[in-house]
């Protein structure tokens, strides 16, 4: 590490702090604006994002931001990232987005979608934990308005 | 994503990113889902923004005994691929035999088509390749006549035009318009 890297202290939501390189910081744009508006003090204060989400995105930052990391190592990484309990992934998609990491993001989104995709109305609710409020005539009457979805 | 409506605090235009991205037939099933699920899909901005970019591009095929849609689907580290699905609401229209179809004549608007009979027999029809729904517009006025349906969008209204022109054969021309 040469004696110019910069570090950045971000405090999550729950009071921890995270101390890192800026330049995988910088992979959010959001820091990055404060950074470059240079209204970066002490502490960047990240009031939407706890410490446990926080551990994932940095894990996710330093595995992207690895020198001489092959193509294949990171689809590899990026397949395991995903393969988390619903609730992690929904706090993962608001933090991407409060980050403004596109990329991430992207990531993620599409993670719900392959969970989605090819799934029957009883799986996609057994997979997010959606309780079904449709009363059985309201729910036939839907599944008939759509019947070619469902041969 | 829960029944206590934890679904709700990811903003609108991430669950619209999301469910763009989804094929039509998945997105059919996520509205039985429960009542939240098929309300979003429901919302008419979410059914543009899925017509506009639902994971590819999207074409209305004029096969020779019915209509069919294709998607073309992008996946990251896999290869393009693309879906023909065939269009059950559309074929029974489509009964005259692959030389004279009655539904011949096509208008299209922001992904949207508008297809009509020139002989007159039959309401014209509106469809959405995205969710493959179908609407049809009032019966056409009887008589020895021709139509030309024209279908717009008003963006400042969002809401979409139709302007049918018919041609009376004794009579003259008479426009009509509808809007949805």
């Amino acid at each position: 590490m040469s004696s110019s890297t910069k570090f950045l202290t971000l405090k999550t939501c729950d009071d921890k702090k995270f101390v890192l390189d800026e330049a995988i910081a910088v992979r959010s744009q959001t820091i990055k604006n404060m950074v470059e508006d240079d209204c970066v003090s002490n502490v960047i204060p990240l009031p939407n994002v706890d410490s446990k989400t926080m551990t994932k995105v940095i894990e996710y930052w330093k595995k992207h931001s690895e020198e001489g990391i092959s193509k294949d190592m990171l689809m590899d990484f990026d397949k395991a990232f995903v393969k988390v309990h619903h609730s992690i992934l929904h706090a993962l998609i608001l933090a991407a987005n409060f980050l403004n990491d596109k990329e991430m993001l992207d990531m993620m989104c599409q993670e719900v979608v392959d969970r989605i995709k090819g799934k029957t109305p009883e799986e996609i609710r057994k997979e997010f934990d959606i309780k079904n409020d449709f009363t059985p005539e309201e729910e036939e009457e839907i599944r008939k308005e759509n019947a070619w979805a469902f041969e | 994503m829960n029944s206590s409506g934890k679904i709700v605090s990811i903003p609108q235009e991430i669950m619209f990113a999301i469910f763009s991205w989804l094929p039509s037939d998945s997105l059919m099933h996520f509205k039985c889902v429960s009542r939240f699920c098929n309300s979003m899909v429901s919302e008419s901005d979410f059914l543009d923004i899925h017509r506009c970019r639902s994971g590819g591009i999207e074409f209305l095929l004029h096969g020779a005994s019915a209509y069919y849609t294709a998607e073309e689907k992008k996946k990251k580290y896999e290869k393009a691929s693309t879906s023909v699905l065939q269009v059950d609401g559309f074929d029974s229209l489509y009964n005259c035999g692959p030389t004279d179809p009655v539904y011949s004549c096509l208008d299209c608007v922001n992904g949207l088509f508008c297809s009509w009979d020139s002989s007159n027999m039959r309401p014209a029809a509106i469809f959405n390749p995205s969710t493959k729904e179908v609407r049809f517009l009032p019966d056409p006025i009887e008589g020895k006549c021709w139509n030309k349906y024209l279908l717009g969008f008003a963006p400042k209204e969002n809401k979409y035009k139709v302007l049918l022109t018919t041609i009376f054969l004794e009579k003259g021309t008479q426009n009509t318009g509808f809007s949805h």
